[in-house]
């Protein structure tokens, strides 16, 4: 699978140059339309990195395949103000250095243990960061939650939506009547 | 040429003119209609059309870009509507923009407004409790604006009439502060309403909770199968439009009625700039529309005009309604046109929890609440301030999964549902008293691309007000802790008029065209070919949402339009 997988990359990477010679020094770009945040096609493969590692694939899709790492720049793009969004951009720029200290290594050379490890330590505020970076990673968190909590998946599969629930108001019922306890 | 002309105002004229399609106009057309009479109804906005123009009503969580947040870049530029609580991602299309209609604060007012077919009737809370005598002799007996020319038993068959058509659910409660009505099954309390319910009568005799009636069809009727609406579904995301019809709009109940007969003509896009005044005949003759898109103005005529353009606008109507029988905008004799504008005061909130009820829940949702009908001052006056409040009260359990671990394990947390204690909140819903003080006014110098002035706004909250968000604090807090509540966090949001969205008044009803403007029959006292029947008459505000008393009013003045052959 993965040789395979190297493959169809070699083959779409060789034919991207054939095709765009004169970009394939550029930096990658990132895959959605974002209207005021400057990020790399890097900085988009960090973010999925650490949504992958917040909420990882299973046997069942974890955050990034569910896209909510895009979810997460969106919301900064669109929700944040100016001042919320240089302090995400300065975060997320600083991060892989963070990570370096730290660890030794940039995030995306770490083992997925490593990784786990890592933003452990981050999330309970062990190591020293300056305040950016943990800026940028606490509101990364919270987006990659709410995009895979309320993505087509989660809400379909784990705890469905009701568009329609119907007139079954109870006012009072015994919790054990009630799913997912 | 001349036979071209006289065609032409014959085709412009009706038997009745409506300006304004929301919850009153609504209404207006509906009576017209059905009795047979030629009806022109006005909307300044575009067409809302049941189902076909509610875009997001069938839309999934995950198909909302923000899920549901309103993006930065559109609150800049629209502090003013972006306060409002149904202004999100999913019905803001029916919301007015800030820049899109200015006026001018001359003190802070949140002037919530929604230019379409069906007004803001397709955004409202659907909360429709009835008053009572307890408000109707509010005046009088405090002594505060002027008595209301009409008590209850004028208005109670009316209430009855647009309670059975607009479907209303509710508990015969027997209380004569909240007189009953015809209700459709109530929607159910929770155990901690129940519970606080006792408590409230055990510790106080005299205050009460009960399910807050709610324009909501729990049991469907002939009458509204004939309307096309089916039962509530629950959904509670009525804001986007319900295509069920679940819920009591114009759009979905009214205006549809209303075409059905034949003898509606809808016209949208439609500014009224104002209502035309024949000076031989001594009345109104019609009114002048600007076209909102093309500009062009155009007559239209009838020998009789409702004005139902919500309250601040109808007095911006009749005020920009000049002629040399009323330099001062029509009706306005006194000089009151404009004054004596109150709303509701909604400022404080109280939160808690409960720990008891710790093996019951609920399941599913409720498109209402829990009410507490007001008790102070009800049979005497009692505190330092005039007046009371009612208050919503709402209690659940939420998923308080919390985000605890990372990775796997955070996965496997998100799935489970962990329920965290009762909630209960409760908001005060007070009456304000009309001042001459609070007004609404013309700008003399600005006007917007309709070429109509733009509407001065002043209007704040006074003593009495204050009184009353302190008053409601004490009281709630000491009734949370009465019956147990613990963790009671109060607050004040201070929040500028207007955001109530229960603006009244500035047309008021009165006996005396001295110090009133309209008579018991919704019509202006000075020109009797003109009612107002939407917030815009209401000579005091009470406690209770006001739509269904505008409802009941707009009604009965076409009853008596029509009872007494002005057309």
């Amino acid at each position: 699978m993965k040789r395979r997988q190297m493959l169809k990359h070699f083959a779409l990477a060789t034919t991207a140059a054939m095709l765009l010679p004169s970009c394939i020094k550029d930096p990658k770009k990132v895959s959605i339309a974002l209207s005021n945040l400057n990020v790399t096609g890097e900085e988009e493969e960090l973010l999925a990195a650490i949504a992958d590692t917040i909420i990882p694939d299973t046997d069942k899709p974890g955050a990034k395949t569910v896209g909510a790492h895009l979810f997460t720049l969106v919301m900064i793009d669109d929700c944040g103000n100016k001042e919320s969004k240089e302090k995400y951009m300065r975060g997320l720029r600083a991060f892989d250095e963070a990570c370096e200290e730290i660890s030794g290594k940039s995030f995306s050379d770490l083992s997925v243990e490593e990784r786990l490890t890592l933003l452990k330590k981050i999330d309970k505020n062990e190591v020293g960061l300056k305040e950016d970076v943990v800026t940028f990673y606490m509101a990364s968190k919270q987006y990659i939650i709410q995009g895979y909590t309320s993505s087509q998946y989660f809400l379909t599969e784990v705890k469905p939506y009701q568009l329609v629930p119907g007139p079954g108001w109870k006012g009072c019922i015994a919790v054990s009547e009630t799913p997912n306890v | 040429m001349a036979n071209f002309n006289i065609d032409s105002a014959q085709q412009r004229t009706y038997d009745a003119i409506v300006i304004g399609s929301g919850i009153s106009g609504g209404w207006v057309a509906k009576e017209l209609t059905e009795r047979g009479l030629k009806t022109l109804v006005l909307e300044r906005g575009r067409d809302v059309k049941h189902n076909v123009d509610y875009p997001t009503t069938n839309m999934m969580p995950w198909e909302f870009k923000h899920r549901g947040e309103i993006p930065q870049e559109i609150k800049e530029a629209n502090p003013v509507v972006s306060r409002c609580y149904a202004f999100r991602e999913d019905a803001m299309h029916f919301f007015v923009k800030d820049n899109e209609h200015p006026y001018i604060q001359e003190k802070p007012f949140d002037w919530i407004r929604g230019y379409q077919v069906g007004g803001k009737s397709l955004l409202w809370a659907r909360q429709t409790q009835r008053w009572s005598d307890f408000d109707f002799e509010g005046p009088a007996r405090d002594g505060f604006a002027v008595d209301w020319p009409i008590r209850y038993k004028d208005i109670a068959s009316w209430y009855s009439h647009v309670e059975k058509f607009a479907g209303i659910s509710g508990d015969k409660d027997g209380l004569p502060e909240l007189p009953d009505g015809e209700f459709l099954p109530a929607i159910e309390l929770t155990c901690v309403e129940k519970y606080f319910k006792e408590k409230l009568k055990e510790n106080y005799g005299n205050r009460h909770l009960i399910v807050a009636r709610c324009a909501h069809i729990t049991d469907p009727q002939p009458i509204h199968i004939q309307q096309g609406r089916a039962q509530c579904q629950h959904r509670t995301i009525c804001q986007r439009g319900c295509p069920f019809g679940g819920y009591f709009s114009s759009n979905s109940s009214t205006l549809p009625w209303a075409a059905k007969t034949g003898n509606l003509t809808l016209r949208p896009d439609s500014v009224v700039h104002s209502i035309l005044y024949d000076e031989a005949k001594g009345k109104a003759k019609g009114v002048l529309v600007i076209d909102a898109k093309t500009k062009e103005s155009v007559e239209y005529y009838a020998p009789v005009i409702f004005v139902n353009a919500a309250a601040l606008n109808t007095n911006l109507i009749l005020l920009n309604s000049k002629s040399n029988r009323f330099p001062n905008g029509l009706g306005n004799d006194n000089g009151l046109l404009g004054k004596y504008v109150a709303f509701h005061n909604y400022r404080a909130r109280i939160n808690a929890s409960y720990e008891g009820f710790l093996d019951s829940t609920t399941k599913g949702k409720r498109p209402t609440s829990g009410y507490i009908p007001r008790f102070r001052n009800l049979h005497k006056q009692e505190t330092d301030f005039l007046r009371g409040y009612a208050a919503g009260f709402h209690s659940g359990r939420y998923d308080e999964q919390g985000w605890d671990g990372l990775g796997v394990e955070l996965k496997d947390n998100l799935a489970k549902t962990k329920l965290g204690v009762w909630h209960v909140n409760s908001h005060m819903m007070g009456e304000t008293i009309p001042k001459e003080t609070n007004y609404v006014a013309l700008d003399e110098t600005q006007k917007d691309e309709w070429g109509m002035p733009k509407l001065k706004i002043s209007i704040d909250y006074d003593d009495n007000d204050e009184k009353m968000v302190k008053d409601f604090i004490e009281q709630f807090t000491e009734m949370y802790e009465k019956a147990g509540f613990v963790d009671i966090k109060v607050s004040d949001s201070k929040q500028a008029p207007g955001l109530d969205i229960h603006e009244m008044g500035g047309v008021r009803m009165g006996k005396d065209p001295k110090t009133s403007l309209l008579n018991e029959w919704n019509q202006l006292h000075a020109c009797k070919n003109v009612f107002i029947t939407d917030g815009a008459c209401m000579t005091s505000t009470a406690t209770q949402n006001p739509s269904l008393t505008y409802m009941a009013l707009a009604a009965r003045a076409v009853d008596y339009v029509v009872r007494s052959k002005m057309v």
